[in-house]
């Protein structure tokens, strides 16, 4: 835990646009977080479900094939999201330009 | 005979009296008495003597004439008394063990006897019909020998001990086969012995009928029939616990429960082939008439099935995309199994023409106009793709440093994953290893160019790169102009008259390095392009037929915002450069061009586009060239280039083909100074951007010459590349170092000279294999350690430099760097011709007086050089 407590830190220091990082599971309960309780919570929930059904369209195509990265880029910011097999990653980054 | 009614007063009644066959044994007459009377408690005999004492407890008692007991029975029984019956029987069957007499023969009787008796007994539920009493009596047989089992058990506990030791014989023997239930048929066959009884009945039973209707005789009332007893029972259970579930259910999931319990292969193989040659088959035998050899073995039949598919009618067609389906269902399902006969089947029946619905081209729905939007979305999308493609490439061109710690990142995952990966890590290190050792021996460390990409597209192969600029505000925007200039080599190449190609400028990013930003075309070749520094919306072309244009970026199309096409003191020839100039607040950005017709001129656009002519360039006489003395020929001589100095705003450097470089000034129409070292047309001058006193120069002689103009009218030294037999066709200064420079030549390499290291050869020489097309435009980037180079097909190479040993430092410790380095050098040529002094002092020495052959000429010769 200690590792990623580090990359969350380094994360947050080299990028300061970035609004938060989000680990959850796919249920949209969130493990570890640097936003408040009710942004993550948001986050997760609507986050997770998006994910699931992103994968669902993928893996319909092709069963082999599966998710690795999903980016969501909106007008004011970007969301990052890495699905894992258990819990999801999520990086919001906020864009000046 | 009547029957008479005997009722008991309570007396007894000898069981004897209702017996009327007579018995051998005692036993017989237990058993026909318990027989007959089936629930009778009266019972004689050695071993049942207990039951003598029990009394007949029938209160009525019917007995008919001929002394026959036919009381009837009664209908209901108590658990009691089905009790004392079947006590009754076990001792009857125990009886029947001990002793050995022939049972057979006494069972025949008893059996018989019994039928009668026992069908009384068993009356309660079936009803009566001469036809079915055999039925009854066999049931009566099983129950009688149902109870032999039970006997023994409960007389085992009354056997005397002597009689331990007696040999019993037991008889095994099956029950007869019983029918447990039996509707008999109402249809009796036709050839059966009683059919014309039978008919008769049926006709008597006919008449009946008919007779019923009016008769007198018959009268239909209703009749109650006897209703069971009924109890009603409630049970309690525990609530079924009920689960509700739903899901949707894909294509993947299937497929990952599949992977959690797979099939067999052998097994999913023989399915697909059961399932294929099933729909053969039933393809076949759809044809009437079909021939299947029956000593042919399946596989075989199957094979001709799928040979003979190629030549079909429609109607099979049909079949045979199902069977496509089938096999692509059975894909689906077996994830993993591609049998050969599957493809070799969907192949035959592509062959066979029109596929099914599944395979059909997409056709698009009619009278949707898409959006304009989308373009932008195709745009971000290309963005996307082209970052997909060049991440390395982009990354180096931005010189971020992430690129390594990303490798070692995936190193380290990979070898957290095991020693089969560690292999095939092994391997693919290996593998990259030697590709590297493959490539060119480059010393990492030393400078040397990295290949990014290539700025080409299809609009501009063939063309040639004529020149580029970079955009101040935007620095990843590089707008390249294409157009040809060599006109003569042009007609000699191809043979035909040179047509005039209409002019590009192509606006590159390394953002999309496959298609420009933006194309501008314009009618003719453009040859020199500059953006202006104050308005960097502006970019002034100038072209082969003399004509200066400045495009507005802001507007869309290719149409200039101003051009002098039409203007009475426009150039008559190639215009070689345009460059803008800002003079100041007072007089704002000019923009100053020079051509082939000899002249530079001066373009304002305050008020429109004006101009005013600055000079011509006359050919001068070369003031070392003693023997010419032919008077001066006021001809305009041909322009190259230009450029103005850092901090001097009014003058300006120009070179032109005589192989001279003049020093000009805005406000006078005559030269200042002019240059002489270069034997060709000197085709550019560049003022170096750190010391303005320092000037470069390249030509056609194969060099490139370093100058300091604001001291002498002959260059400090030469650079040349031993090798070097061409010419140069354009230099540049790098912006971030004061000692750095590159050039491009005509057999297509690029050098890159650092004059701190040396002047006698490039720190970088980029050749190609083999004689590649000539360079013709090289520029550095001004915030990224990248190169660009253009050549004659119309590629524009983008290389990164590396290892350059470029400090950050401030303008004047460049300026210092550079004059240290240029002091360097001096010194060495210097102590060159110290050395020479020194060796004709050796060899002529000066002491000695008198003429020295050359003496004056040498005088001469170190007046020019230094």
């Amino acid at each position: 835990m200690s590792q990623v407590d580090e990359l969350i830190e380094r994360i947050k220091s080299h990028y300061s646009e970035v609004k938060g990082i989000i680990i959850c599971n796919y249920s949209g309960v969130s493990v570890k977080s640097t936003m408040t309780a009710q942004e993550t919570t948001k986050y997760s929930r609507l986050i997770s479900a998006l994910t699931e059904r992103a994968r669902s369209m993928i893996r319909e195509f092709d069963c082999t094939n599966d998710l690795i990265f999903l980016r969501v880029r909106t007008k004011k910011n970007e969301v990052m999201i890495a699905p894992d097999n258990d819990y999801l990653l999520i990086v919001v980054q906020h864009l000046n330009s | 005979m009547q029957p008479t009614l005997k009722v008991p007063s309570g007396a007894k009644v000898p069981a004897t009296s209702s017996k009327k066959l007579p018995v051998a044994t005692g036993t017989m007459k237990n058993a026909t008495a318990s027989g007959k009377q089936g629930i009778s408690k009266k019972t004689k005999g050695k071993l049942s003597t207990t039951k003598t004492n029990q009394t007949d407890e029938r209160e009525i008692i019917i007995e008919d004439g001929h002394q026959y007991d036919v009381t009837p029975e009664p209908l209901i029984f108590t658990a009691e008394e089905v009790k004392q019956e079947k006590k009754d029987e076990s001792e009857k069957s125990s009886a029947k063990v001990a002793s050995s007499t022939s049972e057979k023969k006494e069972e025949a009787p008893v059996g018989s006897f019994s039928r009668g008796d026992k069908s009384d007994a068993a009356m309660s539920s079936v009803l009566k019909s001469s036809d079915q009493s055999e039925v009854y009596s066999e049931v009566s047989d099983d129950t009688g020998k149902e109870r032999v089992t039970e006997a023994p058990k409960e007389e085992a506990k009354g056997i005397p001990d002597e009689d331990l030791d007696k040999f019993i014989d037991i008889d095994l023997k099956e029950t007869e086969t019983f029918t447990v239930f039996w509707i008999p048929s109402i249809a009796v066959s036709a050839k059966a012995d009683n059919k014309e009884e039978l008919d008769k009945i049926n006709a008597s039973y006919k008449n009946l009928l008919k007779e019923k209707i009016g008769s007198d005789n018959f009268k239909s009332r209703p009749s109650q029939t006897l209703n069971l007893m009924q109890k009603n029972k409630d049970i309690v259970t525990e609530t079924i616990k009920k689960h509700e579930f739903e899901c949707d259910v894909t294509n993947w999931m299937l497929h990952d429960s599949f992977l959690e319990n797979p099939k067999p292969s052998h097994e999913l193989v023989a399915n697909m082939f059961e399932q294929e040659v099933k729909a053969s088959l039933t393809d076949q035998l759809k044809n009437k008439g079909t021939l299947l050899d029956p000593e042919k073995s399946l596989t075989d039949t199957y094979h001709s099935v799928s040979v003979s598919q190629s030549q079909i009618t429609n109607k099979e067609k049909e079949t045979t995309n199902s069977k496509v389906k089938s096999s692509k269902r059975i894909d689906k399902s077996s994830h993993s199994v591609h049998s050969s006969s599957s493809v070799t089947q969907s192949k035959h029946s592509q062959g066979s023409g029109k596929q099914e619905a599944e395979v059909t081209p997409f056709k698009a729905p009619e009278n949707i106009i898409l959006p304009d939007s989308l373009l932008t979305k195709f745009n971000i999308v290309e963005r996307i793709l082209t970052q997909n493609r060049y991440l390395e490439q982009q990354i180096l061109y931005r010189n971020y440093p992430t690129v390594e710690f990303q490798k070692v990142v995936e190193e380290e995952k990979q070898q957290e994953k095991g020693a089969l990966s560690r292999f095939a890590m092994l391997q693919v290190k290996k593998e990259s290893e030697k590709k590297e050792e493959v490539k060119d021996d480059i010393d990492k460390d030393s400078p040397h160019m990295i290949d990014l990409f290539k700025y080409t597209c299809s609009e501009v192969t063939d063309r040639l790169v004529s020149c580029a600029d970079w955009n101040g505000p935007n620095p990843d925007l590089l707008a390249v102009s294409y157009g040809e200039y060599n006109f003569l080599a042009e007609k000699a190449q191809s043979g035909k008259p040179y047509l005039d190609k209409p002019g590009l400028l192509l606006f590159w990013t390394l953002k999309s390095p496959k298609f420009p930003e933006r194309i501008i075309r314009a009618p003719s070749g453009i040859v020199s392009c500059h953006f202006s520094k104050k308005n960097p919306w502006l970019i002034a072309t100038g072209s082969c037929d003399g004509v200066v244009s400045i495009y507005d970026l802001r507007k869309k199309g290719d149409k200039p915002a101003a051009e002098s096409s039409q203007m009475i003191e426009k150039h008559i020839d190639t215009v070689w450069e345009v460059k803008w100039h800002d003079q100041g607040s007072e007089h704002g950005e000019n923009l100053i061009s020079i051509s082939s017709d000899g002249r530079i001129v001066e373009w304002s656009i305050k008020k429109g586009l004006e101009c005013r002519d600055l000079l011509n360039l006359k050919k001068p006489t070369n003031p070392n060239q003693k023997d010419d003395k032919e008077a001066a020929v006021f001809r305009n001589s041909v322009g190259f280039s230009l450029d103005f100095p850092k901090d001097q705003y009014m003058l300006y450097l120009a070179s032109t083909e005589e192989g001279t470089i003049h020093k000009c000034s805005l406000s006078y129409n005559d030269e200042l100074d002019t240059y002489w070292g270069h034997s060709g047309p000197v085709y550019k001058v560049r003022c170096s951007p750190f010391w303005s006193n320092i000037m470069l120069t390249c030509s056609a002689d194969w060099t490139v010459q370093v100058w300091d103009w604001r001291r002498d009218e002959s260059p400090l030294f030469a650079c040349r590349s031993q090798d070097l037999n061409d010419a140069v066709n354009d230099i540049e200064w790098s912006p971030h170092s004061s000692t750095i420079f590159s050039n491009v030549c005509d057999d297509g390499r690029v050098e890159l000279w650092d004059l701190s290291v040396s002047n006698i050869g490039p720190i970088i020489t980029k050749k190609p294999e083999q004689r590649g097309s000539p360079g013709t435009m090289v520029r550095f980037c001004q915030e990224f350690p990248v190169l660009v180079t253009g050549n004659s097909q119309g590629v524009v190479d983008v290389y990164r430099l590396k290892n350059l040993n470029q400090e950050l430092l401030t303008k004047d410790e460049h300026k210092k760097r550079l004059e240290k380095a240029l002091k360097n050098l001096n010194q060495e040529l210097l102590t060159k011709d110290e050395h020479k002094k020194r060796l004709e002092k050796a060899v002529y020495p000066i002491e000695r007086s008198g003429y020295h052959k050359g003496e004056d000429e040498e005088e001469e010769m170190e007046g020019v050089v230094d």
